[in-house]
């Protein structure tokens, strides 16, 4: 490991040269012993610092640094142990600080600690840090102060060594079974799927026969009961192909952001080996991100993708991802659409209709939810506050405010997206789950639901 | 930075180092100052100067409102404007000062004067002693983040579980106690205060020479009193021109491992080279 050593004299330590000096001097012109001891004082410590400098010129540790894993799911857990040798022939007392970027944060001990040295003997330490962010994090590295007063006179060692941590986007809370799973892959499958009749090798219906149907395929049964040409209908049934728009413009900073990788993450899972297929384009006010992960071993390819992406600073404009599609001319039949209902929506919506037309189920997934905006959540903005008025308007006024404010805007979304057959769901938190949340909304195309809501409306 | 997020609030507190001796140490602290400013207020008081007392009052309220309103947190800023509003007071009050001040410099002699000088800047000292060891061991980025919610205390608990046996297996690591940083931090003080206190000796001697030689004389007074502050002046030249220093033998050792570091280089290409 690379060793370097750092010392200086900082601002605040000149000063106490200065200030001591002052101490002394107008101590002794005025004959006031009540100044000239703490100047005394001040020279002392910055003497002591001066003093440690030169003795710990001898002091020489070794530090060797390893972490538990490489990759790291965000909001996981992450040991990080250290093996620090004392060369020397003194028992040291030292300050040892282990360096980390804003990734990570160390539990229950923090990451400055006072340890004892004895000579000529390895002490190992472990720290546990918690990976509160996604991105590419850094761990190391080490730094070792034998002298005392840091703050007045910096003289620390300094073993460098960088270790690169790829963070990836955070677990779902809640785990799925997998027969759920599948379960609701079939349904997608039944529901969604791309038919197309005439081809293929799968039944799908008994017709009349018409002038050009292949002979090969009349049903000579059905023929003789109903005293005509009969012909069965072939079907040939596709793959089903998800296309992922990930909004990232400026209002999807945050939670929301990062419960929306989690759950492409989480999609992408689902489709893992089967012979359905999953892309993945980032659009902010152009396409910034497209990805196709690979179907079987997708699922680690994909994060690695997605770790170190974020939200951009201006609005999206969803048209600009449909025009994308249609030149690239992508293959989907399922579209899911990863947003918010904040920001400017009509740009948000513009061009759903020509998913349409390429012949795509659109669903709309809501991430502006009371689960991830924590600014929305009148309950965590009160226990900062103390203002009893204050209190009273945002358990009242706001909320009623902002919840008038979305209604509005889900009306508008849901008018959109029924206008053109597509479906609207919403994340309610961090409890939810998008598998889940597309289970609900399977069931409202289930055959039984279905019967139920006829014989509802026949009712009205 | 905050983390804005509402599962993390739940899950995780920020905790910052909390040992029960710095809430000692930090009142400790306020304690020295407020005694200091109690003692000058007194002595003030005796010397029947109204200025002087008034002066002192106030400053000592306040210093003593600054402190109460600071509370734990004892900054190096704070600190420094405690010496500096010290200095000016002392200043002031010289210029105000009658024969039974603290503050007028022909009281010298007086022994109860001296007592109340000495009390009060060793009081003065013990708040700045204090202080930098409050600075150095409670203040500087020593805080951490404790499980609060039964889903992250199982997360961790779980994790340890699945280390054990390994190189991360995890050990409670033995930090060193309040005492022992205090006691380390003396042992540090030693040399500096033996070459502070032979700088002293000396000066004294040397005192008391020229008062043997030129006894009970005016000009007595004028060698000795300048003679401590060019020693003073001389040990600051001391310091500064330590401090300039250091840079310049941090780089020569750069340049010492930069050259062996070469060696090496050169050394292996040669052998491969051969090779």
């Amino acid at each position: 490991m690379k060793e370097e050593k750092h010392f200086e004299l900082t601002r605040s330590g000149k000063a106490f040269i200065l200030l001591g000096s002052i101490f002394v001097i107008t101590g002794l012109a005025i004959d006031n012993y009540m100044i000239i001891i703490p100047g005394i004082l001040f020279l002392v410590v910055i003497s002591s610092t001066f003093a440690n400098f030169l003795i710990s010129q001898k002091f020489k540790f070794d530090a060797e640094i390893s972490v538990s894993k490489e990759y790291l799911r965000s909001r996981g857990l992450l040991a990080v142990s250290a093996v620090v040798n004392n060369n020397s022939k003194k028992k040291l007392r030292v300050k040892i600080k282990l360096g980390s970027s804003y990734h990570f944060k160390s539990i229950n001990i923090p990451e400055t600690l006072y340890v004892k040295l004895n000579p000529e003997q390895k002490t190992r330490l472990v720290w546990i840090l918690l990976a509160v962010r996604r991105g590419n994090g850094t761990i190391g590295p080490i730094e070792i102060s034998p002298g005392p007063f840091q703050f007045l006179f910096t003289n620390k060692q300094i073993l460098r060594k960088l270790i690169n941590i790829k963070i990836l986007p955070q677990r779902p809370r809640i785990s799925i079974p997998w027969k759920t799973k599948k379960e609701l892959l079939m349904k997608m499958v039944h529901e969604f799927a791309q038919r197309i009749k005439g081809r293929g090798d799968e039944f799908f219906a008994l017709r009349d026969y018409l002038p050009g149907d292949e002979v090969k395929h009349i049903e000579w049964y059905a023929t003789a009961r109903h005293d005509k040409l009969i012909t069965k209908e072939y079907e040939d049934e596709r793959n089903l192909h998800f296309l992922i728009y990930l909004d990232l413009g400026s209002t999807m900073f945050g939670p929301k952001f990062e419960y929306a990788l989690s759950s492409i993450v989480e999609l992408s899972t689902l489709i893992k080996g089967t012979n359905h297929d999953l892309a993945v384009i980032g659009y902010s006010d152009m396409v910034k991100r497209f990805i196709v992960p690979q179907v079987g071993k997708n699922e680690l390819r994909l994060m690695l993708n997605l770790y170190d992406i974020e939200a951009v600073g201006v609005q999206s404009n969803f048209l600009e991802a449909v025009k994308f599609t249609k030149s690239n001319q992508l293959l989907h039949s399922i579209t899911i659409i990863f947003s918010d209902l904040e920001g400017d929506i009509r740009k948000k919506l513009k061009g759903i209709h020509l998913l349409q037309s390429m012949g795509s189920r659109v669903i709309f997934v809501n991430f502006s939810t009371m689960g991830f905006n924590i600014l929305s959540s009148p309950s965590w903005v009160i226990s900062k506050t103390q203002d009893m008025n204050y209190r009273e308007i945002m358990n009242h006024v706001f909320p009623s405010l902002v919840k008038d404010e979305y209604k509005i805007r889900e009306k508008e979304v849901r008018n959109a997206l029924y206008a053109i057959g597509g479906d609207y769901i919403e994340m309610l938190g961090y409890e939810d789950n998008i598998i889940l949340s597309l289970y609900r909304l399977m069931k409202k195309y289930s055959p039984t639901q279905r019967v139920l809501q006829e014989a509802l409306e026949r009712k009205r | 930075m905050r983390i804005r997020d509402k599962v993390y609030v739940e899950d995780w507190k920020q905790t910052i180092i909390t040992d029960p001796s710095s809430k000692i140490i930090a009142y400790a602290h306020h304690l020295f100052g407020a005694l200091a400013i109690i003692l000058i207020v007194i002595q003030s008081a005796i010397t029947l100067n109204i200025f002087i007392f008034s002066l002192w009052l106030v400053l000592g309220i306040v210093i003593l409102l600054l402190d109460i309103f600071g509370g734990n947190n004892v900054t190096l800023k704070g600190e420094l404007g405690y010496g500096i509003m010290f200095v000016l007071g002392t200043v002031v009050s010289l210029m105000l000062g009658n024969v039974n001040s603290m503050f007028f410099p022909d009281t010298l002699g007086r022994i109860d004067i001296i007592l109340f000088q000495v009390s009060a800047g060793i009081c003065v000292s013990l708040r700045f002693l204090v202080s930098f060891f409050y600075i150095e061991f409670f203040t500087q980025e020593y805080d951490y983040i404790i499980p609060q919610s039964n889903h992250s205390k199982e997360q961790i608990q779980l994790y340890k579980e699945n280390l054990v046996k390994t190189n991360f297996e995890h050990i409670e690591i033995e930090q060193i106690g309040v005492f022992q940083k205090w006691w380390s931090l003396f042992q540090r003080f030693l040399w500096p205060i033996v070459v502070m206190m032979i700088l002293v000796i000396f000066a004294v001697l040397y005192s008391l020479l020229i008062y043997f030689i030129i006894p009970d004389d005016a000009i007595a007074e004028l060698v000795t009193r300048p003679s401590l502050i060019v020693i003073a002046i001389l040990y600051t030249i001391l310091l500064v021109r330590t401090n300039a220093i250091l840079p310049k033998i941090q780089k020569l050792e750069k340049s010492e491992i930069e050259n062996e570091t070469e060696n090496i280089e050169a050394n292996e290409e040669k052998v491969e080279i051969r090779s």
